[in-house]
């Protein structure tokens, strides 16, 4: 595959691997995590989101729209899906980047041009490209070829992934990088299907097989109250880890509501907007957990 | 106490002090005994008022002693009560407004002879003088008398700070400071006593309300005295690491609270709220590192001790750090860490810096060896003496040139025409100022006008000449040439570019007639504009731009400054610092191609336009991507959210990016350390955040001390990932 959708290429990223980073985030995802921080990311297609904050309401893009999808009301401007062809008139537009369209076709090269800007930082600091997503797995051709031709200038690849895809993708991509960063959320399978959407075993079963294959990864949670947010999840997690994975090292994340806004920009409901993040306390107990269990455990950027 | 346990005391006291200083404090005895001087003195001619004045003014100072001190140097400033501060706003008006003689000429603004005040001390000064005068032409005898004066007068204070200590029980500081009135400084601690007191005599009692100065290259012309008190034992690393401390202790102390750009005048919409402090907001620079004839950067370890003595929390000095290849790494690692520990400190790279002097016409040795004008430029001890200034915003210029060549540039079929228009214009502008400044100095005699100032009394020049610096007693007259608000200049030729000939989105009539309406009426036109190319993005097309005019306006300077016979006789500072002058500057100027709108900011030193940062490699690869071989100046402000550079990781990764800027042909930076959540905190809780220290344009000031204006603009600066 020559061409993959980007939604994002973030520079300078600093919490996707070590050093200084690329983070490149693809769209399409298998998984549907309740409190998913890049919503955008989900589908695999380009998507239109309306950020009614920056709206000034002055209804240029009402006027400008070839497909009379849109309407002004209240200062505010809402958008008839059925009428609206994904033409992105509506984006070119606006002044004030109220209208924004997440995903972007770019070519190998074109990513690899982006990515290679920052080289001299990576160098210098241990750092690289990190592919993220969405879910890297579902595009591994694409950041397969990409992988490849960055380290052939050297470049440290890391692929950011949730483990959930088949097989042959994950050796494609085990082939390509250097360092995989997995989440791996809760351990119950009921709990992984109530809030990610699928059962756990295929992502034990990837995390299982990079083990064997000898990659190196970290493993990282993110902390949602409610879901994963437990001492029996966190030992269950070390347990799977000590038993059945070479890795003995993983990092906390703990979720934050920043995605608000975006969640609003594309119209869906954010499913955990009253779950309120883990006190540092909490972190520090489930921290505790898993270092007692004998993983080595990493939180905001430093070994607990 | 020792030497040490007196320096950490010290330091303690001082940011304390000056953040419980009251920002109405001021320097209540100096005002009052100005006013005498001038009353008693003003019959004499200029050079006697200076020096007999200061006489007066030194031998009635107060000499404040604390037990603590190693090094002799405070003065006495409180809150005035009513009546004293109406009377001192009267005295101001007086004194400062209408050229007081005494302290008029004092404006500071460059390195002074450090090297020679410390070779010759103040008792060589003295003789050499007199030798001068015993030889001398009539004409040159007041002028030489007054120097003389100075001299004398300020023996005389540190005669008086020795008594004081003494009296106070410091012993050693005593005799230092009788030492000092004896001969030539013969230790690294009787070298610093003799800059902290001619650098505090200047700063408090003598110089005019902003004059700022440049300490110079102290671990460059301070090294042979410490080497050989290390050789000899009469001291040791740590004991000169106190005497330094002490020192920035005291510079940290000579500076006021207050913010320096921000007057009292409520037009510039910078008005702090409270009166000024008059004669102490000015920043004092002390220049560390960097190539020298006189040990290599890496072996010296003066450097590396001034470095290791960088205190956090302190706004003054502030501490230029000039970056070379050839640094000693351990010494480079540190000055990383003050950087992250956001000290202030800011960085200047050789690379650049002393080729780009060399092609002015600066000779080879003197551009090694520059230091720093405290308007963030390279300096060179009494080296320049300003004749012109030249050049408005950049943005200001390409609009007026355009402006006047609408009708014949509606017609033009590419942005060639545009870069031909405004170099035509500009060179035009240019010569006219060459021209000037050949018929004003081509005989190269220039009148001496017989006003004596501090400058001249500790520069290499006016003694032996018995002329001021600024009446050819310089080694260069130079012209600062403006190229300031590089990226609005460089968005509105990207716009034009993009909107008129890629693209084909508009004419140029339609564009500049939008522009004119400040955009009013033209919405599409007015996003298409803001969503141009912008500079500071790493956007090949704002990129090229930025680059293709700058390059047209040195090339200007560069054929413009060599005469008929083809020799380079005008030295040409090319200077982009726009200091804060971008919101004055952007409020007197309508709507520009990029989408600017009216009165608002232009674009702040090398930063983009307000707005479009997009990530801190992308905007060091932009800036870094200027022809700094030929510029001079031009501050690049970065500021980084503190978990950027926490820790390990952060310090490396701090590292890479300031490495990577200066390796690709980067100028300058300075960096701070503040995220815009705790900025917007400290508005709303001052007093939580007395501590906060942001770096504003080449030099440092407590964020709660700035006007509203100042602080919006702190945060403008997007904080970088």
């Amino acid at each position: 595959m020559k061409y993959g959708t980007v939604f994002n290429i973030q520079r300078m990223s600093i919490h996707d691997g070590p050093g200084i980073r690329t983070t490149v985030f693809l769209k399409g995802c298998p998984l549907r995590c309740a409190w998913c921080h890049n919503p955008e990311s989900q589908r695999p297609e380009p998507e239109l989101a309306y950020h009614a904050n920056r709206c000034v309401g002055c209804g240029f893009c009402v006027a400008q729209c070839p497909a009379g999808a849109l309407s002004l009301s209240a200062g505010k401007v809402t958008k008839n899906d059925s009428l609206c062809t994904q033409c992105n008139t509506c984006v070119a537009s606006c002044p004030y980047s109220a209208w924004e369209c997440y995903g972007e076709r770019m070519s190998v090269e074109d990513v690899v041009t982006e990515v290679l800007k920052d080289k001299a930082y990576y160098t210098k600091t241990g750092g690289g490209v990190t592919f993220s997503g969405g879910e890297p797995l579902l595009r591994a051709d694409f950041v397969a070829a990409c992988a490849t031709q960055l380290r052939e200038h050297g470049v440290h690849v890391a692929v950011e992934t949730a483990c959930f895809g088949s097989e042959t993708a994950l050796r494609r991509l085990f082939d390509a990088a250097d360092l995989f960063l997995v989440d791996l959320k809760v351990m119950d399978d009921a709990a992984h299907r109530r809030w990610i959407g699928s059962p756990v075993e295929p992502i034990l079963q990837n995390l299982r097989l990079l083990g064997a294959w000898g990659a190196e990864a970290l493993v990282r949670i993110p902390v949602v109250m409610g879901c994963n947010a437990t001492e029996e999840n966190m030992a269950a997690t070390a347990d799977f880890l000590l038993s059945q994975t070479p890795y003995r090292t993983v990092e906390l994340l703990k979720m934050h509501k920043l995605a608000e806004n975006k969640y609003r920009a594309l119209r869906r409901d954010w499913l955990i907007a009253d779950v309120e993040p883990p006190t540092e306390e909490h972190m520090a107990e489930l921290a505790n957990v898993l270092k007692q269990e004998g993983l080595c455990v990493y939180y905001k950027g430093e070994i607990v | 106490m020792t030497m040490k346990e007196r320096a950490e005391l010290q330091k303690r006291e001082a940011i304390d002090l000056l953040l419980h200083k009251s920002p109405q404090s001021t320097l209540t005895e100096r005002w009052f005994l100005l006013d005498e001087a001038c009353e008693r003195f003003q019959s004499e001619p200029q050079p006697m008022m200076l020096g007999k004045g200061l006489r007066y003014i030194l031998e009635r100072a107060s000499l404040p002693v604390r037990p603590c001190d190693i090094l002799l140097g405070r003065y006495v400033d409180r809150v005035p009560s009513a009546e004293e501060d109406a009377e001192i706003a009267a005295i101001w008006k007086r004194r400062i407004s209408t050229k007081n003689p005494i302290t008029h000429p004092n404006t500071g603004h460059l390195t002074l002879d450090w090297e020679e005040l410390v070779s010759l001390g103040l008792v060589g000064y003295l003789e050499k003088t007199e030798q001068k005068l015993a030889t001398c032409a009539e004409e040159d005898r007041i002028f030489l008398t007054g120097m003389h004066e100075v001299y004398a007068a300020i023996l005389h204070y540190i005669e008086r700070y020795a008594e004081a200590a003494e009296a106070a029980g410091l012993s050693d500081s005593a005799a230092v400071c009788r030492e000092i009135c004896a001969h030539a400084p013969n230790t690294f601690r009787e070298a610093m006593q003799l800059i902290l007191s001619v650098f505090t005599v200047y700063m408090i009692y003598a110089g005019w309300h902003v004059a700022c100065l440049t300490l110079g290259r102290m671990d460059n012309y301070l090294l042979r005295y410490y080497l050989a008190d290390l050789k000899s034992g009469r001291l040791t690393e740590e004991e000169a690491g106190a005497i330094i401390d002490d020192f920035n202790c005291k510079a940290n102390l000579h500076l006021g609270r207050g913010e320096h750009q921000m007057g009292n005048a409520a037009e510039t919409g910078n008005n702090t709220g409270w009166k000024r402090n008059h004669t102490y907001d000015s920043p004092t620079y002390i220049v560390i590192g960097g190539e020298s004839a006189v040990c290599p950067p890496a072996g010296n370890p003066l450097t590396k001790l001034f470095a290791a003595h960088i205190t956090v929390g302190f706004k003054n000095p502030v501490y230029i750090y000039r970056w070379s290849r050839n640094q000693a790494p351990e010494v480079w690692e540190t000055v990383c860490q003050r950087v992250r520990d956001n000290a202030s400190i800011l960085l200047y790279n050789d690379t650049t810096m002393i080729p780009a002097m060399e092609h002015a016409g600066v000779s080879h040795a003197d551009a090694v060896n520059y230091t720093v004008h405290p308007c963030n430029w390279p300096d060179i001890a009494g080296g320049y003496a300003v004749t012109d200034k030249i050049g408005e915003p950049m943005p200001e210029m390409l609009m007026e040139a355009f402006g006047r060549e609408l009708p014949n540039l509606r017609n033009a079929d590419s942005i060639d025409a545009f870069y031909a228009c405004y170099a035509d214009w500009y060179r035009a502008k240019f010569r006219r100022h060459a021209e000037a400044f050949r018929a004003a100095y081509r005989s190269g005699e220039i009148p001496k006008r017989g006003v004596l100032s501090l400058n001249d009394c500790f520069t290499h020049g006016p003694l032996d000449q018995a002329r001021a610096l600024t009446d050819g007693g310089a080694k260069y007259l130079a012209v600062y040439t403006f190229l300031r608000n590089v990226a609005t200049a460089a968005d509105i030729m990207a716009a034009i570019d993009t909107l008129v000939y890629r693209n084909r989105v508009c004419t140029v009539e339609e564009l500049f007639a939008a522009a004119d309406r400040n955009f009013e009426g033209s919405p599409a036109l007015y996003a298409h504009c803001r969503k141009a190319p912008k500079f500071g993005t790493e956007n090949p097309i704002a990129d090229a731009h930025a680059v293709r005019l700058t390059e047209t306006m040195l090339d200007i300077i560069d054929a413009e400054s060599v005469n008929t016979n083809g020799e380079r006789d005008l030295l040409s500072l090319n200077v982009m610092i726009t200091d804060m002058d971008h919101i004055r500057n952007g409020a007197a100027m309508g709507a520009t191609p990029d989408g600017r709108l009216s009165g608002t900011p232009l674009s702040e030193n090398l930063s983009p336009s307000v707005g479009y940062n997009e990530s801190a490699t992308a905007l060091l690869n932009s800036v870094s991507a200027l022809p700094f071989d030929r510029i001079h100046s031009g501050v690049l402000n970065l500021r980084l959210r503190r978990e950027t550079v926490r820790g390990d990781a952060g310090l490396l990764r701090l590292q890479a990016l300031m490495d990577t800027y200066f390796e690709r042909g980067g100028i300058q930076l300075q960096v701070s350390i503040a995220d815009t959540q705790v900025l917007r905190e400290a508005q709303r809780c001052p007093d939580c955040y007395r501590d906060l220290m942001v770096r504003v344009t080449g030099y440092s000031t407590l964020f709660t001390d700035m006007s509203e204006n100042g602080q919006e603009e702190i945060i403008r600066r997007d904080e970088m990932a």
